[in-house]
């Protein structure tokens, strides 16, 4: 059973592939998005100041890891699993002996891959050419940053299926990615820093789990946190993926009993 | 002309649709107002820490946005859902249907693809614009609020046909949209700051090539009392109406281009 999933990645991998003018495209949407970020960031602190023990070079240094691992968490599976829900397919899905939720986090795993492999990558290092790029110099550091990525991963795919869930009780689904993205972008720090957030939403910010997802791997990679803070974040990660865990556990048993499928 | 009440009455169909589907209707406005609304404020709090963007204070960065995403939802309710539908009516050879109509086809597409959902964007982007004059202590008289709404129009045309553009190719390659992110969404995002933060060749790009500059960036300076102009003349402030209806004329031709070209996929 465990070769599946592995082999689901591979496919969602190959599967974007196969769209070469896509890719190219993605590429130079890619190349904009950055471009006007630096070109903002650097318009609002380039001239050597820096506000709050935040210079233009850690903004940067942002810029680039928040821009690969947006496109590393990206999920789809709460769209995927609304229109699921939505044509009855989902039926099928339910017999299948492998688990719904470990294929859609697959599939998001392969699509991400390929887009940070082919299109994001390329970008962030012609820019990192251009700017510089300081790498923490520890390597515990750096095992941390990666270890609070992976948590980060998790935490996002498991915000967006339990969103996806409630499709079971609703008509109409298109808009739940839309409050899920309104929520990660106001408490996630991922379009503006939290570092410049106003207290009260600092404070909001704090006690949700959002900020986990980007922002705090960052401030461990960026050194913005101490050895003992950054395993501090890892804990609160793993507090978190278990109540997410449960509360899924518990949204899916009564979706369940809520299935009515129209058949076709 | 004698359609008119037609083409009317496909947009009163769509009008009922929302009626009926109303939860749902209400869930998705209010899930596009808490994501606009979260946008404006993050770009608020961001330019105020610092006080200013290249000499533009926090509101007339909104301003900006709000002009841009006001003139973006005229254009979008006629030409998001045609966007979207076009590309799949071509594979599927359902624009056949379209053609046999004693209708004109755009037309009649933009009125049956009609989508109200614009509304609550509008309604934000209003309000954002009204906090925006309050805070700046700028007073609109009839005359200004009369340009204003010219303004928005004539950005809706070049958004519009910057949608159309992107869409046409359609009827020659296989695609899914792409296009349309790329050049339109993705390229549009730069006029979300004053253009004046990029090179010059970016500048002259958005101003003479892909001209998204005549959406907010020198129309808004006559509102604003600003004098941020570039390599180019003042002048500019009051083009966005002209270059909208030369790019809507190009973006239609095109578009007839495109339907003399649509061969049937024959199923």
């Amino acid at each position: 059973m465990q070769g599946v999933y592995p082999e689901i990645i591979k496919k969602s991998f190959q599967q974007r592939a196969v769209y070469k003018i896509d890719s190219y495209l993605s590429i130079i949407g890619s190349l904009i998005t950055l471009f006007i970020q630096i070109s903002l960031w650097y318009a609002l602190m380039g001239n050597g100041g820096s506000i709050g023990g935040i210079s233009f070079q850690d903004m940067f240094n942002y810029l680039i890891i928040n821009t690969v691992v947006l496109a590393l968490v990206y999920s789809n599976a709460g769209n995927e699993l609304a229109k699921k829900v939505q044509d009855g397919s989902i039926a099928i899905d339910l017999i299948r002996p492998t688990s719904l939720k470990y294929f859609l986090l697959s599939q998001d795993l392969g699509n991400n891959l390929f887009v940070v492999v082919f299109s994001v990558l390329p970008v962030c290092l012609v820019s990192i050419a251009i700017f510089g790029f300081r790498l923490p110099s520890d390597i515990i550091r750096i095992c941390l940053f990666l270890l609070s990525l992976v948590n980060g991963i998790i935490i996002i795919f498991l915000i967006n299926y339990i969103f996806g869930l409630l499709a079971f009780w609703l008509k109409s689904t298109w808009y739940i990615s839309w409050y899920t993205g309104a929520l990660f972008k106001l408490f996630g720090g991922t379009f503006v820093p939290i570092w410049f957030y106003p207290r009260f939403l600092q404070n909001i910010s704090e006690a949700l789990p959002f900020r986990l997802v980007t922002f705090e791997p960052i401030s461990i990679f960026t050194g913005k946190l101490s050895l003992a803070s950054s395993a501090y974040v890892i804990l609160y990660q793993l507090i978190w993926i278990v109540i997410l865990n449960i509360t899924e556990k518990l949204v899916w048993n009564r979706a369940q009993s809520k299935i009515s499928i129209q058949g076709g | 002309m004698s359609y008119i009440p037609l083409y009317l009455e496909f947009i009163k169909i769509r009008l009922k649709r929302m009626v009926e589907y109303r939860g749902a209707f209400l869930s998705g406005a209010a899930a596009q107002f808490i994501m606009y609304g979260t946008t404006f404020a993050l770009i608020w709090i961001m330019i105020d820490k610092f006080k200013n963007l290249n000499g533009w204070s926090s509101y007339e960065i909104l301003f900006l946005y709000a002009l841009d995403l006001c003139s973006y939802s005229f254009a979008a309710f006629f030409l998001f859902n045609f966007s979207m539908m076009l590309p799949v009516m071509i594979q599927t050879g359902e624009f056949d249907d379209i053609l046999t109509k004693p209708l004109n086809p755009f037309v009649h597409l933009i009125s049956r693809e009609f989508n109200i959902a614009y509304f609550t964007h509008i309604t934000l982007s209003v309000l954002v614009m009204t906090i925006c004059f309050i805070n700046l202590g700028i007073r609109l008289n009839a005359l200004k609020l009369l340009i204003l709404l010219i303004v928005i129009l004539g950005g809706a045309l070049i958004q519009g046909a910057a949608l159309l553009i992107t869409t046409v190719p359609s009827f020659w390659l296989i695609q899914n949209n792409s296009l349309k992110y790329t050049f339109f969404t993705n390229l549009k995002s730069f006029i979300q700051y004053p253009i004046s933060l990029y090179n010059r060749t970016i500048q002259v790009l958005l101003t003479l090539v892909v001209p998204y500059a005549f959406i907010n960036f020198y129309p808004a300076q006559y509102f604003l009392n600003k004098n941020d102009f570039l390599i180019f003349h003042p002048v500019f402030q009051y083009l966005t109406p002209v270059v909208g209806i030369i790019l809507f004329i190009l973006a239609y031709r095109f578009w007839i281009t495109g339907v003399n070209n649509y061969k049937s996929t024959g199923t």
